[in-house]
């Protein structure tokens, strides 16, 4: 069978696409919420093997990007769940074989470690306001959860936010 | 200036951080091509799983080892055979972001598929039951519990008696006389939860609580009277990195014993209750007495590119199990705790083998 022609190829094709397209933004997120600059790069690895895994399925999503987001965002929040692959990671890192994301400004640094501190779905929905300025509709269908309730996930969080850093709220 | 200005300057550092030369994401001239590397590593870990690749045993290990240790290294690996026993352990299942767990008996003639899938599991003392995380009933609305199967891997019984849906009982071993088990408790939505728990090991009820922190899986002392944990806190250099602390199984405060960011997740108390083998950070396996005093490395002279973690100790004191990660993979190794008769246990390629845990 020529390679064109296997069944598969359109879907990998597409794969690909999606994965050159969403993979920065998919780390950027795990960054903000593992806050490990070893880390994020593989539990975003995690999320787009989980993807391609599952790609006939994902594919035919409206959203495939919110799939893989949710996948990573849990992933990243729990720090039970992200134990071995950290173990795996962290264990190479020593071996100095990884590459390393650089580190943030001490301000913005504070910032994120800020918002890990909220509980959980408050600082996934957090992060996901301030890194993609997503509205709260996708939002939702990223998180898998009601508008109504991202909203007052949003409300609290960004109180909680302000009064942990003690900077004032701006309106959103 | 105000939240929603510090965060937008805060993702964008974020974006930069990502996207700057140096980041792995950007040092790849195709970044498929990373994807691609993690994708065949998974394929050729399904085979080696699924039997294409078999666990073999010291005569077989050597030719490996021939090629994987350099020459004249004085700590080459040892011939002859470990004492006697069944060696439990897990390999890392992309698939279900489970460990697949599996016995060998020590002279490797016996390996056993346990046909489960589970975060944790080690053995029961007297070693007729092997103490799980019950992942395939840990969901949305049911919290992860504890369970036992037996050394056959069938049989599972939950322990579930304790009716506390906010709180996940994970990793964790069993006291010496097989009546309590101690825990890594955690809620992720409210971390104030977070620290060891004690159940009993007969129904997993009678929850009591040790700690309150960011502990991790902990470990009983030999005569049962204390625990060792890590304990990590947001900061803390290197990342993900910890202090191993004591303390008394009846609670009290735990007590300190290695310096903040000197241990890394696992560790275990040795059969004779003088020492504590603990991997620090990252990939060296190290020992410390209970009250924090003779804190030094085991002299491991592992191959070019690899690193310990995972580390436990055979039923006589006699070794120390750990799995050795390499970019390939990771096997299973034992070694004795000064350093001397490195060996491997399993030589599967391609797979990671991880948390072994010995019973006689």
């Amino acid at each position: 069978m020529r390679e064109g022609s296997h069944p598969d190829v359109a879907a990998r094709v597409s794969f690909e696409e999606f994965y050159v397209k969403d993979y920065q933004a998919v780390v950027g997120l795990a960054y903000a919420l593992s806050g490990s600059r070893w880390l994020a790069e593989d539990l975003a690895q995690e999320a787009f093997l989980a993807a391609h895994r599952n790609w006939p399925r994902v594919s035919a999503y409206e959203q495939p990007g919110a799939w893989v987001r949710r996948v990573v965002a849990n992933l990243s929040v729990s720090a039970f769940r992200r134990r071995v692959v950290e173990a795996k990671a962290l264990v190479q890192l020593g071996l100095g074989e990884r590459h390393r994301l650089p580190e943030l400004p001490p301000d913005d640094a504070e910032f994120w470690e800020a918002l890990r501190s909220l509980p959980r779905r408050q600082s996934q929905v957090v992060a996901l306001h301030y890194l993609e300025d997503l509205p709260v509709a996708e939002v939702a269908a990223i998180l898998d959860m009601a508008p109504g309730t991202v909203k007052k996930h949003l409300f609290d969080g960004r109180r909680e936010l302000a009064r942990r850093l003690g900077t004032e709220e701006d309106e959103t | 200036m105000n939240l929603d200005e510090r965060g937008r300057r805060a993702a964008g550092e974020i974006r930069r951080a990502v996207g700057a030369p140096g980041a792995a994401s950007h040092a790849d001239a195709d970044p498929l091509d990373r994807f691609e590397r993690a994708r065949r590593a998974r394929r050729n870990a399904q085979r080696a799983a699924s039997g294409a690749v078999a666990i073999a045993i010291f005569a077989g290990a050597m030719v490996f080892l021939v090629s994987a240790l350099t020459p004249g290294d004085e700590r080459a690996p040892s011939t002859g055979a470990l004492p006697p026993g069944t060696i439990l352990y897990g390999e890392w299942d992309q698939q279900t972001s489970l460990a697949h767990w599996y016995t060998v008996t020590t002279d490797g003639s016996q390996r056993t598929d346990l046909g489960i899938d589970a975060s944790c599991a080690v053995w029961f003392p007297d070693g007729d039951r092997i103490l799980v995380t019950n992942d395939a009933d840990f969901t949305r609305t049911s919290p992860l519990r504890p369970a036992v199967i037996d050394p056959d891997g069938s049989n599972l019984r939950p322990l579930d008696a304790v009716d506390d849906p906010d709180l996940n009982l994970g990793c964790g071993s069993v006291s010496p006389d097989g009546t309590r088990i101690v825990l890594e408790g955690f809620n992720d939505e409210d971390t104030a939860r977070n620290g060891i728990y004690m159940v009993r090991a007969s129904d997993g009820g009678d929850l009591v609580r040790l700690t309150s922190g960011f502990d991790g899986p902990p470990s009983y002392s030999p005569d049962g009277s204390q625990v060792v944990f890590m304990r990590t806190r947001p900061g803390i250099q290197p990342d993900g990195a910890g202090a191993l602390f004591v303390v008394d199984a009846n609670g009290g405060r735990p007590v300190r014993i290695t310096p903040w960011g000197g241990s890394f997740l696992d560790n275990a108390w040795s059969p004779d209750a003088e020492w504590i083998v603990f991997q620090r950070p990252y990939g060296l396996l190290f020992l410390v007495h209970p009250d924090g005093s003779g804190l030094h490395r085991i002299p491991l002279e592992l191959p070019q590119g690899a690193g310990a973690r995972a580390a436990s100790w055979s039923p006589d004191g006699e070794w120390i199990l750990f799995s050795l990660q390499e970019a390939r993979g990771a096997t299973i190794w034992a070694v004795r705790p000064d350093g001397s008769g490195l060996r491997p246990v399993t030589t599967s390629r391609g797979v990671d083998a991880i948390s072994p845990s010995w019973t006689s």
